[in-house]
């Protein structure tokens, strides 16, 4: 790419910050930029000179990601920016930098304590904050006193602090980092050494033995999957599957989201494109458009289930809140939710019954109180605490030595999470995972935000079928299933219904 | 109203085991991972790992919370109180290793004494930890029950129930622990809190079956489906 030997590079946001290259001439952004500054940023990256202009060329996946880029253009174009200010340094990071302090040799206490407070984001972190982070490094940091025998870090005659086993810091310098990644598995040609690349363990986990798909360049043939590689051979005679990468997804900005709201209320949209303004008129005539003052919610079926499409407005990870509390309101109500999928301006949830009035299920009191009950046992928690729980060193990554043996060594550290809530529900790590998922996944705040301005204030709106504006959410990937007894319901028909095929249903 | 709760809980239990025959003898399949023999008396389960927090934190000083062995052993109890067995057959694996086993603290061992009291307690030998350890009970083996012999690594002998493996079992998109059987042998889930699990459809599981195979997945019920 330095070089210039690259006619072009397709990248995720990691070549969007902090590298300087002077000959892009143009940068294709796909997707929303969800916020007003980073789509400024990535404009940037063209022309990266003083005196040129950038340029870029947008490309929404759907309508919905039209209005968003026209809004944020717009947006733009006013030197109207957005963004929040940054929190405190997360707690999870500093109880991992110790753990690499220990490595590099013994240390002071109160040297490290002076040492982090000079760092800008830790500033104000008290000295008992800071202990309970060292005492989580040492011993683990639990109610019950277990590890006395086998605390990782000790403390010498002379005050400082050290490894119990120098060999540990092999272990602990391989998982430093605070990005986390994806599992991904390596792809090689049967009988060849050599990786054509990785996907992730999600897409891996779709195929089947003859399915095919596209990597670097070419058309390859799943054979099997041996010792974390999947195995292809060349040479594919079905359509090949396109790999999908995850990667993270962020909440667009409440700016963002406030300037779309606003867009909605206009007579018509000489801005938009036409079949995305056609796309808007269809929906003000067949249902109603979202206003920002009111919850609008739309019932309708759709391949034998019961949807509802609740548009708050909240972002992404709010929204994805909101999905949880609603099915888990539902759940309570019997009416078997399935499973929902959100994105920064709807809730999309889908189940066996219909709701019928869907008011209570947005009285703040109840999603307050919801809220507190439910924030213990989430796959949302859950998730944050992997993040955190791997930073901190509670967790060793998948490391790939590892996980070629690791039969029974791994299990998922939601099991650790649950014992952790039923045995020592305020430990630090549960209380870094309540903080960081406040802040990151959870995004309680915009959910606050959102009931303030609507006040109660509910359109329900019941029709026969997908809406104009519901249609883009039955594409968006990242759907959550709800563990509940809809899901027992239906995985005991589908075992049933495998038992009676298989001819052995009277055992 | 306690015993009415107490009955209710046991009804509820009894709706959500799975009753089946294996090799003639009636099997009771519980939503925990435990095998109940209703007509022998007998409670069996499988690879508990005991201690495994404790070993995880002495080889790599990785400190997982010390929970595994009041969950595990809560479990355990809740198992017994319902079923009333009158022998308790521990399949093997039931501690992560020997040291695990001696550095059980006092109140575990005294929680053990009191789930021992008045049953005939079998400890099988595993793989993980083999020889006789300080607590009560009996070490064997392998030990047979009106024609059916408990081990815990599966041989090419009939009539056999077996762990080891951890088998688990996917059915629409989830994976639970589960019991694997045909008309032969069967293998046992992992009992223990902290434990991974090996898929029922890995060709070393599946070279160990003949026939046809069930699975039982465990979880809030215990749910049969055919290992296809």
């Amino acid at each position: 790419m330095v070089a210039g030997d690259l006619r072009a590079i397709v990248c995720t946001r990691s070549l969007a910050l902090g590298i300087d290259w002077g000959d892009v001439d143009l940068v294709i952004q796909v997707g929303s930029p969800k916020t007003v500054k980073r789509l400024v940023q990535r404009i940037g990256r063209a022309n990266h000179r003083y005196n040129a202009p950038s340029k870029a060329l947008l490309v929404p996946a759907n309508r919905f990601e039209v209005v968003e880029c026209v809004a944020a253009l717009e947006a733009v174009k006013e030197h109207d920016l957005d963004g929040d200010p940054k929190g405190p340094g997360p707690r999870d990071v500093l109880c991992q930098h110790i753990l690499i302090a220990a490595c590099a040799g013994s240390f002071d206490a109160d040297a490290l304590y002076q040492e982090i407070k000079s760092v800008g984001a830790y500033r104000s972190l008290s000295r008992a904050a800071f202990d309970d982070c060292l005492d989580f490094c040492a011993t683990g940091g639990y109610a019950l006193r277990a590890y006395d025998k086998w605390k990782r870090l000790l403390q010498t005659a002379d005050g400082r602090w050290q490894l119990r086993d120098p060999r540990a810091a092999q272990r602990i310098r391989m998982n430093i980092g605070t990005i986390q990644d994806t599992d991904t598995l390596k792809v090689r040609m049967k009988g060849n050494f050599k990786p054509l690349g990785e996907v992730e363990e999600a897409f891996a986990a779709t195929l089947t033995p003859g399915d095919t798909f596209l990597i670097g360049g070419q058309v390859v043939r799943y054979e099997n999957l041996k010792e974390m590689t999947v195995e292809v051979t060349r040479r594919g005679d079905k359509t090949p599957k396109i790999a999908t990468f995850m990667g993270t997804k962020f909440a667009n900005s409440t700016q963002l989201s406030q300037r779309i709201l606003r867009m909605f209320d206009q007579p018509d949209w000489p801005e938009l494109p036409i079949h995305t303004a056609e796309w808007l008129a269809l929906q003000r005539k067949f249902s109603k458009l979202p206003k920002a003052d009111r919850i609008l919610v739309e019932s309708f079926p759709h391949e034998g289930r019961h949807h509802i499409c609740v548009y708050g407005f909240a972002g992404r990870n709010a929204m994805q809140t909101l999905g949880m509390l609603l099915t888990q309101r539902m759940e309570e109500l019997k009416l078997h939710p399935m499973g929902f999928v959100a994105t920064d301006y709807a809730t999309l949830i889908w189940g066996l019954d219909p709701v019928h009035d869907p008011a209570p299920l947005f009285e703040p009191v109840n999603i307050r109180a919801d809220f507190e009950t439910w924030l213990s046992g989430n796959a949302v928690m859950k998730k944050t605490f992997r993040g955190a729980a791997t930073i901190a060193g509670l967790i060793e990554r998948n490391l790939p030595q590892a996980r070629k043996t690791g039969r029974q060594a791994t299990f998922s550290s939601d099991i650790l999470y649950d014992t952790l809530a039923k045995y020592d529900p305020d430990h630090i790590m549960m209380r870094i995972t309540r903080e960081e998922a406040m802040r990151g996944l959870v995004d309680f705040g915009r959910i606050e935000e959102m009931l303030s301005r609507t006040a109660g204030r509910i359109d329900h709106l019941i029709l026969d079928r997908v809406t104009p504006l519901s249609l883009p959410m039955f594409l968006e990937q990242g759907r959550i299933a709800v563990a509940g007894a809809g899901q027992e319901r239906l995985l005991e028909e589908e075992a049933a219904r495998l038992m009676a095929e298989a001819g052995v249903a009277a055992l | 109203m306690k015993l009415a709760l107490g009955l209710q809980l046991r009804q509820e239990q009894t709706m959500n085991t799975y009753r089946f025959s294996f090799c003639d003898i009636a099997c009771s399949a519980l939503p925990s991972g435990a095998l109940h023999l209703p007509d022998h008396g007998v409670l069996c389960v499988s690879d508990l790992h005991l201690g495994k927090s404790e070993r995880i934190a002495r080889r790599s000083g990785v400190m997982l919370p010390p929970c595994e062995v009041a969950e595990t052993l809560q479990k355990l109890e809740a198992d017994m109180a319902i079923t009333q067995p009158r022998q308790i057959i521990c399949l093997g694996d039931s501690f992560d290793d020997l040291v695990a086993a001696a550095s059980l603290d006092e109140d575990t061992r005294l929680w053990l004494a009191r789930l021992q009291a008045g049953k005939d307690w079998i400890w099988i030998e595993g793989n993980h930890a083999p020889g006789p350890i300080d607590l009560g009970g009996t070490h064997r083996n392998e030990v047979a029950v009106s024609g059916l012999t408990f081990r815990h690594i599966a041989t090419s002998a009939p009539a056999e129930v077996s762990g080891h493996y951890h088998p688990k079992h996917r059915v629409t998109g989830r994976s639970r622990p589960a019991f694997l059987f045909d008309q032969k042998r069967m293998i046992m889930p992992a009992y223990g809190a902290y434990t991974g699990g090996l898929a029922s459809n890995t060709p070393v599981l599946r070279d160990l079956f003949e026939g046809p195979v069930t699975a039982i997945l465990t979880g809030h019920k215990a749910i049969p489906a055919p290992v296809l």
